[in-house]
């Protein structure tokens, strides 16, 4: 019986900044404290994203990819840091700054995007999502599921009566049903990068 | 927490003022809580955009957002193939089986729970510290032998959807922590099992092919797990018999570290 660390490894993105050594010398500063690399720089990674968000850039993810790369070249040239996630933030400032002219960009989304309707007919693509997330919900506890399933089948005009009910069965407040599915969906959507990355 | 839902949703969509904006990055960084506040915020905002809960100025606002962020897009269609799978599979007859089942749960934990305090009363365990800290909000026992040094019972008696989950405490030195999970019903009998061990929703070992442990009557899981990458929070294992992934089951459980004398 062999404990394999998935997420202490993950893999580096397909990006022209970031070597394999480079990348092996992150994980390694991010690593050594009371949780795997891998979590920690995930979780650096997605306040990245937050931070180029908010600062309404366009492509926040490639900025925040931007930002790991040249952190990850600061740790190979020696340098010493306190804090590897504020020396992140600082170079994200910098990054921003940089790229304050990328706010103009847009990306193009199909016009079907914004009618905020989920279209009857699904697509081939759509089939193949279902199914892998067919899988996954199986692959959920069974709770997690049937929870998921609950909370999101009830009809729009229904909807706040019956989460609200749902909310009592379980006895907890609105707001602990709604962290309870946040959790679950945490759950799914794990799955899915991991069997269908 | 410093912030507010409110203050969090107009982070997330641009809309927080500059200066308390770089606040909330600068806590961002260095506070767990926060990013995960922020993370679930953000699922609420996809939640709320696919459903037509957004105000127009936020509507507008996340439209925006979506513009600038492919991957956001992505996010978006992501949840609303979610919705279409969860309604596609909702027949009649299969929804009254989940809601029998549902139900069920709670009574089920509760018998569970009415049998196994029979148990401990009349027959005394081999494993009757475990059992009492699976039982009780708990300080994990300590075993002098040098590794594990910290041994969590997970039992099967938990009523899965209670409100309340175990409380389980590890002191802040130990090093080495065997988590067990006790194993019911007719899967017990299996000898090949696969689990999984969460952080929140994030998985973070994943055990192959264990073996199933047996004292006296009581089979159970054990796997051991380096103590430093047990932070606070709420954690959960997952198992399933070998490929048997239709019969998955999960534990979950709260974490705290426990400081030591001298820490205190």
């Amino acid at each position: 019986m062999a404990p394999s660390a998935k997420t202490d490894e993950p893999k580096p993105r397909q990006r022209s900044g970031l070597t394999a050594a480079g990348f092996g010398v992150l994980l390694q500063a991010l690593g050594g404290q009371s949780e795997p690399a891998g979590v920690r720089y995930e979780r650096l990674r997605t306040n990245l994203i937050f931070f180029f968000s908010r600062k309404l850039l366009s492509f926040p993810e490639d900025l925040a990819d931007e930002v790991l790369d040249r952190l990850a070249k600061r740790l190979c040239d020696g340098v010493a840091m306190v804090s590897i996630e504020a020396f992140a933030l600082g170079i994200a400032r910098y990054v921003a700054q940089e790229h304050t002219g990328s706010k103009d960009r847009t990306v193009t989304a199909d016009p079907s995007f914004w009618n905020n309707i989920p279209a009857h007919s699904t697509t081939s693509s759509d089939e193949e999502e279902m199914r892998q997330l067919e899988a996954c919900l199986n692959r959920l506890p069974a709770g997690e599921a049937v929870l998921l399933r609950r909370y999101y089948l009830s009809s729009p005009g229904s909807q706040i009566k019956a989460r609200a009910a749902l909310a009592s069965e379980l006895g907890i407040s609105a707001t602990a049903l709604r962290q309870r599915v946040f959790l679950a969906r945490q759950s799914l959507r794990s799955c899915m990068q991991k069997r269908f990355p | 927490m410093r912030f507010d839902q409110r203050a969090i949703r107009d982070y997330l969509l641009g809309r927080l003022p500059e200066e308390k904006a770089v606040e909330v990055d600068d806590c961002l960084f260095e506070d767990q809580a926060l990013s995960l506040a922020l993370q679930y915020e953000r699922d609420c905002l996809i939640e709320d955009f696919a459903e037509g809960r957004l105000s127009r100025d936020e509507e507008e606002a996340f439209r925006a957002q979506c513009v600038r962020s492919p991957v956001l897009q992505a996010e978006v269609q992501s949840f609303r193939t979610l919705l279409k799978s969860i309604r596609r599979r909702a027949e009649p007859h299969r929804w009254w089986e989940l809601r029998s089942k549902w139900m069920l749960i709670p009574v089920a934990g509760g018998l569970a729970a009415v049998l196994a305090t029979f148990a401990l009363l009349f027959q005394p365990s081999q494993r009757s510290a475990q059992r009492h800290a699976a039982l009780h909000p708990q300080v994990a026992p300590a075993s002098h032998a040098p590794t594990p040094d910290t041994v969590v019972f997970l039992s099967a008696i938990v009523p899965r959807g209670s409100a309340e989950l175990p409380q389980v405490t590890i002191p802040q030195d130990a090093l080495q922590v065997d988590i067990e999970v006790e194993l019911r019903g007719s899967s017990a009998q299996e000898g090949d099992w696969h689990a999984e061990l969460f952080d929140g929703g994030q998985i973070v070992r994943e055990f192959d092919h264990l073996p199933r442990e047996r004292v006296g009557s009581e089979s159970f899981l054990r796997m051991l797990v380096d103590a430093k990458s047990l932070t606070s929070g709420l954690w959960s294992v997952r198992f399933y018999p070998g490929e048997k992934t239709q019969a998955v089951e999960t534990r979950l459980f709260r974490l705290s570290r426990k400081p030591t004398l001298e820490q205190r």
